[in-house]
């Protein structure tokens, strides 16, 4: 991880308030100021599949 | 091979929909479940899970097979992931130093906060579980650098799961799978009801990939458009397999149940898995996950259910994408 886990917190308190709070017109805010582009940005997506001990679907 | 351990058929929680079927007392011998271990180096990649019944209540054992486990990987120069599937309740300080020393993967499964964990996944005693399990879920997101929740989809804990991510989010976690619950009546009221819950999950998962902080939702992620998160396909007693308590394989952690299936098992771990057998299981006519189809009991409802909650991902992940390529269209 890049960050400490003090400012990534604050990154998600910030970020949740938009994704689960703020509702459909402020997530659009957020987003109109993001690169206009049809690719999300890189992520560190776990690869679930290997410790789900056969739960995940399929 | 991925060889899951199923260390006990003992839990401490009395959940009332477990695939796994009634607990009782019967722990694997450590003997057997070295030579579990030893199948897991005959094939790359190698990765031992730890799974039950509750694998926590055995945590000694896990952690001399654990060691063993590693001793043969560095042996061998061989990659190992580990991996634990809990229901966190057992989670302390002792066990999380362990998790973290040896890099576990720690998967915990969970209905929700509060009264939805509580409603179907209480203590064996009756005790409310949300509790310990939200206590030690935090100390575990403050500890462990691979963690992953696997929250279970009941149509009366449906309404919790937007807080459940919530929460989840605001703690750190980077990802969550949902896993309806096939055996419930997921009568019309309750799939309408399923298809708001995931739309919003769905709107929220692709609207967190845009940011720094994406939060990886199954099953959704998968379906992404532009860049789905990669899942392996189901190898079904290929490159996976589980052993029960007693050393009886199975092609699948959700086959052992209480270890009587007979149609299901595909060997021992004296004789080796039985490669015809596990063919002749997987030709078996199954539109979805042939478990559900193996599974004992009437098998109509969960392929039904199970037929809609595919149909419902497909549904929800392409109108989210449409509902964020909208909001990104400049006024």
């Amino acid at each position: 991880m890049s960050d400490s886990p003090p400012e990534k917190l604050a990154r998600r308190r910030f970020l949740a308030d938009l994704l689960f709070v703020g509702g459909s017109l402020v997530a659009a805010a957020l987003l109109g100021r993001l690169q206009e582009t049809d690719e999300p940005p890189a992520s560190d997506f776990p690869s679930v599949n290997s410790y789900s001990g056969g739960l995940l679907e399929r | 091979m991925y060889v899951t351990l199923v260390l006990t058929h003992q839990c401490n929680l009395a959940c009332d929909y477990c695939f796994a079927g009634p607990k009782f007392a019967r722990t694997m011998p450590y003997e057997l479940a070295a030579r579990a271990v030893r199948l897991a180096f005959q094939q790359d990649p190698s990765g031992v899970i730890f799974f039950g019944g509750e694998p926590l209540l055995e945590f000694p054992l896990m952690a001399r097979v654990t060691r063993l486990a590693t001793r043969l990987a560095a042996r061998s120069r061989r990659q190992l992931a580990l991996s634990l599937t809990t229901n966190a309740t057992l989670l302390g300080p002792r066990q999380l130093h362990f998790l973290r020393h040896y890099r576990f993967h720690v998967a915990v499964s969970l209905d929700g906060v509060g009264e939805n964990q509580d409603r179907h996944r209480p203590f064996v005693s009756g005790r409310s579980s949300s509790g310990v399990v939200w206590r030690n879920l935090e100390r575990a997101t403050r500890s462990l650098d691979h963690l992953h929740v696997m929250a279970v989809v009941n149509p009366d804990t449906l309404e919790g799961l937007p807080g459940l991510a919530e929460r989840l989010y605001r703690l750190g976690l980077p990802s969550l799978s949902l896993l309806p619950n096939h055996e419930a009546d997921w009568n019309q009221a309750a799939r309408e009801r399923a298809r708001q819950v995931y739309l919003e999950l769905a709107r929220v998962c692709y609207a967190s990939l845009l940011t720094s902080e994406p939060f990886s939702i199954t099953p959704f992620a998968q379906r992404h458009p532009v860049r789905p998160l990669p899942l392996a396909p189901c190898s079904f007693g290929e490159s996976e397999l589980s052993v029960s308590p007693r050393g009886n394989l199975y092609p699948c952690s959700r086959l052992v149940h209480t270890d009587t299936n007979r149609e299901a098992r595909i060997g021992t771990l004296e004789s080796g898995p039985d490669r015809a057998r596990v063919a002749a299981l997987k030709s078996c006519p199954s539109e979805g996950c042939r478990c559900l189809a193996l599974a004992p009991g009437p098998r109509d409802r969960a392929l039904d259910n199970q037929s809609f909650f595919r149909r419902l991902a497909e549904e929800a992940s392409q109108s989210a994408w449409r509902w964020l390529t909208d909001v990104r269209q400049p006024a």
